[in-house]
């Protein structure tokens, strides 16, 4: 599956409204069979099966992280009472940045 | 450039010179450890011949210090890998040296700039010599292999009662969603460092964190209340986190009524147990 149909799959199950963060291509391209991980994952999550964060610096919205491998990271962020917004595929770093941003994490680096 | 090296050089020059060092190269390296300005002729010449002669007589030095009971031949293959990176203060620990199957390998460098990257399985971290006095790096560094020795005096902060909060939020969304139960570490790590006063080495507190994750769902909950509510009840004055729980639940309650997922019941029960022998204490 190339990132294309990727995100189109990602549509599909979160709707067209869906934004997409600027390095999502070039690591759903890098990482080895994304689409394993994500589409089930993302079905799952529209259903209802995982329960979000509630990040303090975004009150109105809930988060939702998903480990993928040791070095990969994808945030779901979706408004209360309202669709999915956001999906966010990076590197540690970029998840460490996201996650200061929404006061989940400490603003002094802490590995 | 490793600066011990460089201090050895200069205390036993006349060993080096001419056979390692000229008498000039000598004192390029005396004025470069006194933080003398060089001019740039010294500059080139410091980056260029001196800088690989001290590299080169680094790898010689071989110092390395096993801390901890690790796997033999990983002992090997870790001396190896610090050995070809060649830094002055580096160390490796994490699942590489206590697992036969591990994801990646931790390799800590002190440097002067902070940067986390990998390289293939290689996961380097790079922190300060301040950084170094942070629990969790001791905690690190407590089960390894360093090329120096452990003699650090740490820095322990208590937790903001903000931050601690998320954290035991993470770790029982982590029990839910069915995650490695990584905030728990935090949590687990936290409890023995404040209320315990010990700074437990990474392979002991992957032990009891993995004597947790065995356990059912129910159990797991249960463990994770028991270490939050004692952090909460311990670290922090009564009326403080009385007054903090109350505010807080009052949000999480509208929270719940707008969208109600089931970890938000479990963080209320928790609070509110908080919250109340907090009042009971101060009564």
């Amino acid at each position: 599956m190339n990132v294309e149909e990727l995100k189109h799959n990602i549509k599909k199950i979160f709707g067209n409204e869906i934004i997409f963060n600027k390095e999502f291509d070039n690591y759903a391209a890098k990482i080895k069979n994304i689409e394993n991980y994500l589409i089930e994952w993302c079905t799952k999550l529209k259903s209802g099966q995982f329960v979000p964060l509630r990040p303090p610096k975004l009150i109105n919205s809930r988060i939702f992280i998903k480990k993928i491998g040791s070095a990969n990271r994808c945030i779901v962020i979706k408004m209360v009472n309202e669709e999915f917004k956001e999906i966010h595929l990076a590197d540690h770093n970029y998840y460490d940045q996201k996650m200061k941003e929404l006061g989940l994490k400490k603003s002094s680096k802490t590995y | 450039m490793d600066k011990n090296i460089c201090k050895k050089i200069i205390e036993n020059k006349k060993q080096f010179i001419p056979y390692l060092f000229t008498q000039k190269q000598i004192n390029v390296i005396e004025k470069y450890m006194n933080k003398e300005i060089l001019t740039n002729t010294e500059k080139v010449y410091l980056y260029s011949t001196i800088k690989k002669k001290v590299e080169a007589l680094s790898l010689v030095r071989e110092e390395f210090y096993v801390n901890g009971q690790i796997i033999p031949e990983r002992i090997k293959e870790a001396k190896q890998i610090l050995r070809e990176i060649n830094k002055e203060k580096a160390f490796i620990s994490g699942s590489f040296l206590y697992k036969k199957d591990y994801n990646d390998i931790d390799i800590y460098i002190i440097s002067k700039k902070r940067k986390s990257y990998y390289k293939n399985k290689l996961h380097f971290t790079c922190i300060t010599e301040k950084d170094l006095k942070n629990p969790i790096f001791i905690s690190a560094l407590k089960y390894s292999i360093a090329n120096f020795s452990i003699n650090i005096t740490p820095e322990i902060k208590r937790p903001e009662l903000n931050d601690l909060i998320i954290t035991y939020e993470m770790a029982i969304n982590e029990v839910f969603n069915k995650e490695d139960l990584k905030a728990l570490r935090g949590l687990i790590f936290e409890y023995h460092l404040h209320l315990k006063k010990e700074i437990l080495d990474s392979l002991t507190l992957f032990k009891k964190v993995e004597e947790i994750s065995l356990k059912k769902d129910k159990e797991r909950i249960k463990e994770i209340n028991l270490f939050a509510k004692e952090l909460f009840l311990n670290l922090y004055s009564k009326t403080y986190s009385y007054n903090y729980f109350t505010s807080f639940l009052k949000t999480l309650k509208e929270d719940l009524k707008t969208e109600p997922y089931k970890n938000y019941f479990v963080y209320i029960d928790l609070f509110n147990e908080v919250k109340n022998e907090c009042r009971r204490a101060q009564t």
